[in-house]
């Protein structure tokens, strides 16, 4: 059969408007990859239950039944959040590095807290809203008052933030979200921005069978994904298990004095998550030309606990230097000396403070402080460290 | 007293579900010889027998079921010594189940023997002196007995027990120690038929706010003998001296059948967390009186002749008594038939004359604290994916090569896998694949019930 020219041309026409057509609403929904799919596997130390739930595995799960708040080697650990499937960990994955969740469309939870940078960014105080870059190379844009705490053992912890501000990880999500140097958005313009997108329309189908986003399934996502985090399996979990060369001497050594009561490192740092998760005011000092950051006095009105942060967990703090709640420290070594002082020695209104009763000298050689470094160098697993995604389902630029 | 029945009772709880100690080994060390050798060598069962003599190192026992023996010979005992305090702690545990006794600990820096989130221990006939901080100190551990030890001139408590429960605590002495037998942020504890004298305060009862644990509740004080603890040896704890039973916002404190005498402040002390001044932050979570102190059928003779540090209300008062109370809390009460001198305790009731504690004899668990039960089969994929997941995936590469080389490898060869995880040997370049850490600290039953779960259960699915 003949067609008519004009009939041709209206056809090459409309197959040229439908082109345009996909590639219009590809641009416009972001939508450059749309193969992503979601994974049917769970992260590293985490099974696959009969119901399609990750369940978290550890050695800590064979010990003795005690109180398991309370800290110690060879015992349980506290309860944990686990019991996501896999596709919902994945998609909180993409999610996480999607710039997509920011008001400006720059800006991903990766930009903070990135498996370049021991989930965390290296820096001393974060950059927020208009940064450009990553990590301690990232300029511009809105400082923020405290560093970024890194990602691992999210699981088990009752607070968040370093002050503990947020008493579950769904309010420290949107808090970050909604803060204006940060993400600077809303729940409404976070689910707009999502629904606009085919890729994540789809995947949020294929997890939760709604045909729209909803905010509540976008914290859902990013809590599945920011708990998978575990690292609970370094040189030193396989020496508390029984492996007697997991550490060497000076690593034992450093492990003696972190757990005598000299140094009282354990009494806070309470293995196996290395954090009691209490506030403690410790006498870090202020930063020059900066107000002294007052912690938890200001969220629960407590003078007592003027200059109080949460204990933070030590997993991994090899990898996320510099340290304290505002970069304080360059070094493990600076971090450690600190505590081998006179109790309030860094501060200028010593009254002012409550000191937590550990803080006390201990009077450390400086052949222990490097012993208690080495130490924590052996609480190192990134076994876990999430795959930066090649793309996000918005299109945007991956943080890398 | 019961010590014997409870001795029997521990080792029994703790053997009952050892196989492995009818295999048990006694390690023998010589003067001149290292303890940590033999611990190291020491499996589940096995003890280690220290014979008399000097030994100047920090011993571990981060493993279980481990006995840790000073022989006595002729009364001469092992000593433990950290030299001029050099070394931080004498005996240091870890594992679950341990027993340490026999021993003469001095002159370390932070602690004498000190157990952190160990269950089911003993810490028996010890003599500790001379330590820094504290003399015995099991923390984060339920079910422990610490018995007839003699702990002397520490710097903070001699016997401290921390963040715990179900510990009983009998027939010690501690004396010029700052405290003599301090429990904290603790649920039942015994603390009985110590003696407990010259020291600053003898036995306080106490929780902390800021720490793990929010409560603390279920403290026997009993049969002890409270004397002359009016030390002012060391200058921390000079300005609180003369006190013979402190309890600061611990509920449910039974203070019975014991004689308390010659303590100058007070036999008895009863403290809010807000009497203590502004040492601690507020913490929401901690109810900050205490409730339910019972006072009865105590012995109370010449204590509160000349209070030290004692303050109601910003003035100072000079003259204590054998109980004085500087708290509120509710139920209260104190046996009137006692004849105690009292101060503060107009709100208190006399006690129900059959009130007694003596339905509790001990506080120790009839069964050690266990983990959860699971099956061989449970245990291997438990450890599956706790350990080996982190690295080796089914089928793609991760860390590690994926699990279906292995299985092709190793097919019919469990055997083969399991002594290959506890002893691993390169076998691909080094830039392809870092060297996988041993396992053997996996027993050699779960390495081989892992190796058949690698080879028959991973990806079949």
């Amino acid at each position: 059969m003949k067609i008519p020219y004009q009939k041709a041309h209206d056809i090459i026409r409309l197959v040229i408007l439908c082109l345009i057509g996909v590639v219009c609403i590809n641009v416009v929904a972001g939508n450059k990859d749309p193969a992503i799919e979601l994974s049917d596997r769970c992260p590293p130390y985490f099974r696959l239950d009969d119901q399609n739930l990750c369940r978290l595995s550890t050695l800590y799960d064979l010990y003795p039944l005690a109180n398991p708040k309370w800290g110690g080697y060879r015992v349980a650990l506290p309860e944990r959040r686990d019991g996501y499937t896999p596709q919902l960990i994945d998609l909180g994955r993409y999610l996480f590095f999607d710039p997509v969740l920011s008001a400006d469309g720059d800006l991903s939870c990766a930009h903070c807290h990135h498996p370049d940078f021991g989930m965390s960014d290296g820096r001393a105080r974060s950059i927020g809203r208009h940064g450009r870059g990553l990590g301690p190379a990232r300029t511009g844009g809105e400082e923020l008052p405290r560093g970024a705490p890194m990602l691992w053992n999210m699981a088990f912890q009752q607070s968040f933030f370093w002050d503990g501000r947020a008493a579950t990880l769904e309010e420290q999500i949107q808090t970050v979200l909604e803060t204006s140097s940060e993400m600077a958005t809303s729940p409404e313009q976070v689910v707009a921005s999502l629904n606009e997108v085919a890729v994540y329309r789809r995947l949020f189908f294929e997890v939760f069978g709604d045909e729209e986003v909803s905010f509540s399934q976008v914290l859902r996502a990013l809590v599945a994904f920011e708990t998978s985090l575990v690292s609970l399996n370094s040189p030193y979990d396989r020496y508390i298990h029984g492996d007697q060369q997991a550490i060497n001497a000076q690593e034992k050594n450093g492990l003696h004095i972190f757990r005598s009561f000299a140094s009282r490192c354990s009494q806070c740092h309470a293995p196996p998550l290395f954090t009691s998760g209490q506030l403690a005011t410790t006498g870090i000092p202020g930063q020059p030309g900066k107000p002294y950051d007052v912690g938890a006095e200001s969220v629960l009105d407590e003078a007592s606990l003027r200059g109080a942060f949460k204990v933070p967990a030590l997993r991994n703090i090899a990898r996320t230097a510099p340290f304290m709640h505002a970069g304080q420290f360059a070094s493990l070594s600076e971090a450690v000396s600190f505590y081998n002082n006179e109790p309030g020695h860094a501060v200028a209104d010593r009254d002012d403070l409550t000191l937590h009763w550990h803080i006390v000298n201990p009077h450390l050689r400086a052949d222990e402080i490097m012993d208690l470094v080495a130490f924590l160098n052996t609480l190192t697993d990134e076994a876990a460290l999430p795959q930066t995604p090649e793309v996000v389902p918005s299109g945007l630029r991956v943080p890398r | 007293m019961q010590l014997d029945k409870l001795v029997v009772r521990f080792i029994f709880s703790s053997c009952c579900l050892l196989p492995s100690t009818l295999l048990a080994r006694d390690i023998v060390v010589n003067p001149g010889e290292q303890i940590q050798d033999a611990v190291n060598q020491a499996q589940a069962g096995d003890s280690v027998r220290v014979m008399p003599g000097l030994y100047q190192e920090t011993v571990y026992i981060d493993k279980d079921d481990v006995a840790l023996i000073g022989v006595i010979i002729d009364g001469e005992r092992a000593i433990l010594d950290g030299g001029e305090k050099e070394l931080h702690d004498g005996i240091i545990a870890s594992g679950h189940g341990v027993n340490i006794e026999g021993f003469h600990v001095r002159n370390y820096r932070s602690n004498g023997i000190t157990t952190q989130g160990a269950n089911n221990y003993r810490i028996h006939n010890n003599i500790v002196e001379n330590i820094h901080l504290y003399g015995i100190f099991p923390q984060f551990g339920k079910n422990g007995l610490v018995s007839q030890n003699i702990t002397s001139n520490t710097s903070d408590a001699g016997i401290y027990v921390g963040i715990s429960e179900n510990v009983d605590i009998i027939a010690n002495e501690a004396f010029d120690n700052a405290l003599g037998i301090e429990a904290e942020n603790s649920h039942n504890i015994l603390i009985e038929a110590n003696y407990v004298h010259d020291n600053a305060v003898g036995i306080p009862v106490v929780i902390f706010p800021g720490m793990q644990t929010k409560t603390s509740a279920d403290v026997i004080v009993r049969n002890n003998m409270v004397i002359n603890n009016n030390s002012t040896l060391f200058e921390r704890s000079a300005m609180k001296t003369g006190r013979g039973i402190t309890v600061t916002a611990v509920d449910r404190v039974t203070i019975e059948g014991n004689i308390i005498k010659g303590n100058s402040t007070c036999a008895v002390c009863i403290n809010s967390l807000s009497s203590m001044g502004g040492a601690f932050p507020v913490d929401a979570a901690v109810e900050p009186e205490p409730d339910h102190t019972s006072i009865t059928r105590n012995v109370f003779v010449n204590n509160g002749y000349q209070a030290v540090g004692l303050e109601v209300a910003g003035a100072t008062i000079k003259n204590g008594a054998d109980i004085v109370n500087l708290a509120r809390g509710r139920g209260h009460c104190a046996a009137a038939s006692q004849g105690a001198t009292t101060l503060g305790l107009s709100r208190w009731a006399d006690c129900d004359p059959q009130l007694s504690s003596a339905h509790v004899e001990s506080y120790l668990l009839a069964e050690p604290v266990v983990s959860q039960a699971l099956s061989r089969t449970q245990k291997a994929q438990l450890t599956y994916h706790a350990v080996c997941s982190g690295c080796h995936s089914y089928d793609h590469t991760m860390i590690g090569p994926p699990m279906i080389v292995i299985q092709a490898l190793y097919k019919n060869n469990p055997q083969g896998l399991a002594a290959w995880i506890a002893e691993p040997t390169k076998k691909r370049p080094l830039e392809q694949f870092p060297a996988m850490p041993p396992q053997n600290y996996l027993s050699a039953e779960l390495r081989l019930d892992l190796a058949r779960y690698i080879l028959n259960e991973v990806g079949a699915r």
